[in-house]
């Protein structure tokens, strides 16, 4: 297992946190920190620490940004 | 002109084309069906026996050429009643609109009568779901919903609306299309540098198969498909979603490939020097043990979800994008070629590995299922329920048409069938089949009583060997036999079943027997079932074992 942290920028949407973190759970990811700011534009900046494993880090990636309010999708350096 | 939140889901649905909703009425949807039964612009509605009942048939209305289906229900149990409908439509990428109602906004979290969190709920079983807690919301995030449903991978999209708000007025412009910008089918026809390499490698291979999924029916290209497969001399397997893009006819035809398919297409997958995968998600029924899928083989993964690149296969080539635009230029761009060693070596697996078939006039789940093929057009929609009898239409139904075999392909969705049936010949305004087993239609054969309410059409044939056949068999070879739970050991007569409900119903123990019935059920006008008596001993055999390969082979008797 592996500690990845992911950049993730969308739209503030209601359930938006809800989803990241169900889909997290759905590929067997560990959410060990979250952080969620939203600015003026009503867009929000989401950085998560988790625990999984190394090799699904690109696929998670993919899967993230697949989510209907997700405009992108990055690894932040560990 | 304001007009309540029930009108606008009406005139949204007038807008975006839907002539027929499935649904189950609920204290919660109560203004809906108020505004339905005005009949404003001419909405059918279907009420199905249960509300599962109604979101396989809008799924298999969607399936059936219609497009995108459109299910309502009531809150709490009428909303988790749909869940494994829109899982089904999920797994297998259908395009579904479902509505249902809500608690009024000023009840959310006091645990009213039939309170849930639909949204929260639907979350892993959508694409995307919906929770309207302002009037002035509903017209834009119903558009946007039937976007979402129907652009890039298709997929069932939910919008739960409190029932004040479907009281509630606002103003109403019918001029405003869809104003959120959704996500545009991706462009592979931009990508021209994993095109090319695509052509080039197509170009230097020897032993090429072309492996079908859903994703080719989806992106209605199942011309280009056959196009490119005959261009460069590539024979052509399939996955059970896309077990219709090619007629059965083709010369290249090879069929199903995966555990329970046809072994000749494992063999060729695992023979090829390339396989050019369109569609395809790479399911485990699919590609048995994953590691060695297509070991002596490049891969070029051509698919419209981002998301499925790597997500189970590490492709030599990936390509992502509307499958239309990228199967177009590669087959423009190759040469033409042929294998002739190839051609020889894919004889020879046909003879080693191609199914002996029995007696011609046993009554065996495949002559039963040859038998109803024979004398049905090619364009009839076939649905199928989950387990045995889902392998051998599979195998031996000879589908001819795109998008003609409905099927559970992903969720493995036992009681889908009778529903989707419905929903299928309703879509087509004609006729369609339903083969069953024994344990699938009991699971949702209430429906029946739809199909008679309606007129609908269905043929069903359920192939009754008296228990759940294929998790009886997988107990026979994995659990050295220890049978526990498999044995239905009922007494359910399906044709007085039938019968009783206002259907037609026969029983058939020969083809003869089949044969007469099946005259009958054409000549219907409503639905039939015929319930046909197969012996327990039939098995899904051969088969590859989990995570196995084709060196593992388990035939019957072994």
């Amino acid at each position: 297992m592996d500690t990845i942290k992911i950049a993730l920028t969308a739209n503030n949407a209601d359930d938006l946190i809800l989803r990241i973190t169900a889909e997290l759970h759905k590929r067997g990811f560990e959410i060990k920190s979250f952080m969620y700011s939203v600015d003026s534009s009503d867009t929000a900046e989401i950085g998560i620490t988790a625990f999984g494993e190394g090799s699904k880090k690109e696929q998670i990636l993919r899967q993230l940004y697949r989510l209907y309010d997700i405009k992108k999708a990055d690894l932040a350096a560990c | 002109m304001e007009i309540t939140g029930s009108e606008i889901i009406i005139e949204i649905l007038a807008e975006q084309g839907i002539d027929t909703v499935f649904g189950y009425p609920g204290g919660n949807v109560l203004s809906i069906y108020d505004k339905l039964s005005q009949n404003r612009h001419g909405i059918r509605h279907i009420l199905t026996a249960h509300e599962q009942g109604a979101v396989h048939a809008c799924d298999g209305y969607s399936r059936s050429g219609k497009g995108i289906g459109v299910v309502i229900a009531t809150s709490g149990p009428g909303a988790t009643n749909l869940i494994t409908g829109l899982a089904t439509a999920f797994a297998d990428s259908v395009p579904i609109v479902a509505i249902t109602g809500s608690v009024p906004v000023s009840s959310i979290g006091t645990d009213s009568f039939q309170e849930i969190d639909t949204a929260s709920l639907t979350l892993a079983a959508t694409k995307h779901s919906f929770f309207i807690k302002d009037i002035q919301k509903l017209a834009p995030t119903l558009r946007k919903a039937f976007e979402i449903a129907k652009s890039g991978r298709p997929g069932p999209v939910l919008v739960d609306i409190p029932h004040d708000i479907q009281k509630a007025y606002c103003s109403f412009d019918t001029s405003k299309g869809c104003s959120h910008k959704t996500p545009a089918d991706c462009d592979a026809s931009q990508d021209t540098a994993s095109l090319d390499m695509a052509v080039s490698l197509i170009n230097r291979c020897h032993r090429p198969v072309v492996y079908c999924g859903g994703g080719v029916i989806n992106g209605k290209c199942s011309e280009e498909i056959q196009s490119l497969a005959e261009k460069c001399g590539a024979y052509m397997a399939f996955t059970m979603m896309g077990l219709s893009a090619a007629s059965a006819s083709h010369p290249r035809y090879l069929g199903m490939a995966g555990l329970y398919g046809r072994m000749e297409a494992a063999k060729a997958i695992s023979e090829a020097d390339l396989i050019i995968a369109a569609g395809v998600r790479f399911s485990d029924r699919g590609t048995g043990n994953r590691e060695k899928f297509g070991q002596n083989a490049r891969i070029i993964h051509l698919d419209i979800d981002q998301a499925e690149q790597g997500k189970v296969i590490n492709a030599d080539i990936e390509i992502t994008g509307s499958l239309k635009e990228a199967l177009s230029y590669i087959t423009e761009n190759i040469e033409e070629a042929s294998h002739p060693e190839w051609d020889i070596a894919v004889e020879k697996i046909k003879t080693d590995y191609s199914e002996k078939r029995g007696g011609k006039t046993d009554f065996s789940p495949r002559n039963i299922i040859e038998t109803v093929n024979s004398m049905t057009s090619e364009g009839v929609p076939v649905a199928t329920d989950v387990g045995q009898h889902q392998m051998w239409v599979s195998k031996y139904y000879d589908f001819r048409r795109p998008g003609t075999h409905l099927t559970s392909g992903g969720f493995g969705t036992m009681g889908y069938g009778m529903g989707a049936a419905i929903g299928a010949a309703l879509s087509v305004n004609g006729k369609s089949v339903l083969f069953t087993g024994d344990g699938s239609f009991c699971m949702n054969f209430n429906e029946v009583t739809t199909a008679v309410r309606y007129s609908v059409p269905v043929i069903v044939i359920v192939l009754n060997n008296g228990g759940l056949g294929m998790i009886r068999q997988l107990q026979d070879c994995f659990c050295d036999g220890r049978r526990f739970s498999t044995e239905l050991m009922r007494k359910t007569d399906f044709a007085q079943f039938a019968k009783a409900v206002g259907a037609e119903g026969y029983r058939a123990e020969s083809l003869e027997e089949l044969k007469d019935a099946y005259r009958n059920a054409l000549k219907a006008h409503g639905p039939v079932v015929i319930d046909c008596c197969i012996k327990e001993s039939e098995n899904a055999l051969p088969m590859i074992p989990p995570n196995g390969t084709i060196d593992e082979i388990i035939r019957q008797g072994e």
